[in-house]
């Protein structure tokens, strides 16, 4: 899958967010974008995700405009993984968030049930099923949210400040994972601040500044 | 006591208050984690009015209840989506709205002062066979609800962003939450008053989530506490003849008290042993 930007242009209330922005992301490349506290990179992730209006310009997913009726059947086909992952006290096993990456469509509880476990393997989490969601590490929440993209069925992988709140083990752990899942075909971009992340992989890095990229 | 039993009235008002204790929190669950307080005040308000339509009109209570909470739920909606108004103060307009309009039906109407105290404290052993009936049927169909759009619902919980990107229409099902939250609170109202129906659905939900570690246990946990707080307030009324929307409320407190404090004990034990 092939997603693109065309002179994207967002806004967040009156003040122009990204101006202007096109790139692309063919099937099963990788990007980074690197950026400054507050550049607009989350706001870049969420318009591609369809959660924010687009108010210039165009976002096409395999040539479908996002939002538009078509890309609402497939928009499962790209998931997000958000900074620090969600956090709040409300009791939800592991299990449970990936299994929600199943929820946007209709499924035999069997087959369910062996694309969440295959998730689950896929990110050496396995163990960590039963665990209750919000009390794991911060490196063990990454894995299970790459697990519920993965159930997802996302051929694209969004992945906001992948390396926040990770030890330097954890962002070892987190950088071989994302390498294997790209060569199974899988496209990732991360949005960061943090210049040393994939530093030493062979990703294509763009900067966001004031509401471009460079 | 037993024997109390024996009359139609309160049998059918143990088995109303017994069905709603372990299928409300399940209801309850949502409305906390959603983040829907402002609607459940907005709808505990709609209650009154409501309630004090149904007495003014003399229409049956849990009818006009139902009718005027899913019609504010419907313009609460409007507001938010159409008009673009932002969803606390939608609910805050609607909820002083309706207190204004149940207080003005109640004196205007001359409804007396021991019907507006039943809205307030509720009347189980009031509930006719046909509210009963209804509120089995209810119950069923929340409790069938909640096993067939589990899985969005908990996406819903998680986060509503998740579940946008993952598929979920999350505005269909958060939608209907907020329908079947509207008659939870109408027929919680009927059982335990729409000051005290917190009692049965949000004290459970609070409880159980102190412990539960996942949404399946949170569930589960949730109706057993709301069997018990149902169950013993029962008892609690028929012992001291208190009203069984105020006992069940004060056998709710107790169990939350009971459920953090045991919640606590652990954690200060691995922090003692840790000194």
């Amino acid at each position: 899958m092939e997603l693109t930007t065309h002179h994207l242009v967002v806004h967040q209330g009156k003040t122009p967010v990204l101006k202007n922005l096109s790139f692309s992301l063919p099937a099963g490349h990788s990007l980074v974008i690197r950026g400054t506290n507050g550049c607009g990179k989350t706001t870049l992730l969420r318009s591609l995700l369809g959660l924010l209006p687009v108010s210039h310009g165009e976002i096409r997913l395999n040539h479908m405009i996002i939002g538009s009726p078509e890309w609402l059947k497939i928009r499962h086909k790209m998931a997000w993984v958000p900074q620090e992952g969600i956090l709040h006290r409300f009791p939800i096993s592991a299990l449970e968030v990936v299994t929600i990456g199943t929820a946007g469509r209709k499924l035999r509880a069997k087959h369910r049930k062996d694309i969440v476990f295959s998730a689950l393997e896929s990110v050496e989490a396995l163990h960590l099923q039963q665990r209750c969601y919000h009390r794991l590490s911060g490196g063990e929440r990454q894995r299970i949210s790459l697990a519920r993209c993965l159930a997802q069925g996302a051929e694209i992988l969004l992945l906001d400040e992948p390396g926040t709140g990770l030890d330097q083990e954890s962002r070892h752990r987190l950088s071989n994972l994302l390498l294997q899942l790209n060569k199974q075909g899988v496209s990732l971009l991360a949005v960061t601040h943090d210049q040393e992340l994939f530093s030493n992989q062979s990703w294509e890095t763009r900067v966001l500044k004031e509401g471009q990229l460079c | 006591m037993l024997n109390l039993l024996s009359y139609p009235p309160v049998l059918r008002g143990l088995f109303v208050l017994l069905t709603a204790s372990a299928t409300f929190p399940i209801a309850g669950a949502w409305v906390i984690r959603l983040n829907l307080l402002p609607y459940r005040f907005m709808l505990m308000h709609g209650a009154l009015l409501g309630g004090a339509l149904g007495l003014a009109l003399n229409l049956p209570p849990l009818l006009s209840v139902i009718v005027v909470n899913l019609l504010l739920v419907l313009l609460a909606d409007l507001l938010t989506n159409q008009g673009h108004m932002d969803g606390g103060m939608a609910t805050m307009a609607l909820m002083i709205a309706s207190l204004g309009g149940a207080s003005a039906l109640a004196s205007g109407a001359g409804v007396s002062a021991q019907e507006t105290t039943n809205l307030l404290w509720g009347d189980l052993f009031a509930v006719s066979p046909t509210e009963a009936t209804m509120a089995l049927i209810f119950c069923l169909g929340l409790v069938l609800y909640s096993q067939k759009a589990d899985l969005q619902i908990s996406a819903l919980i998680f986060d509503q962003d998740v579940a946008y990107t993952s598929g979920v229409n999350s505005q269909r099902i958060h939608r209907t939450l907020l329908l079947i939250t509207a008659l939870t609170v109408a027929f919680a109202m009927r059982v335990a008053g729409a000051l005290l129906l917190d009692a049965l659905m949000l004290v459970p939900a609070l409880a159980a989530s102190v412990s539960a570690h996942s949404m399946k246990s949170l569930y589960r946990k949730s109706s057993l506490i709301g069997l018990i707080i149902g169950v013993s307030g029962f008892i609690l009324a028929l012992a001291t003849n208190l009203p069984v929307g105020a006992s069940t409320a004060l056998t709710g407190a107790v169990v939350l008290g009971i459920s953090i404090i045991m919640a606590r004990i652990p954690r200060a034990r691995s922090h003692h042993e840790e000194l």
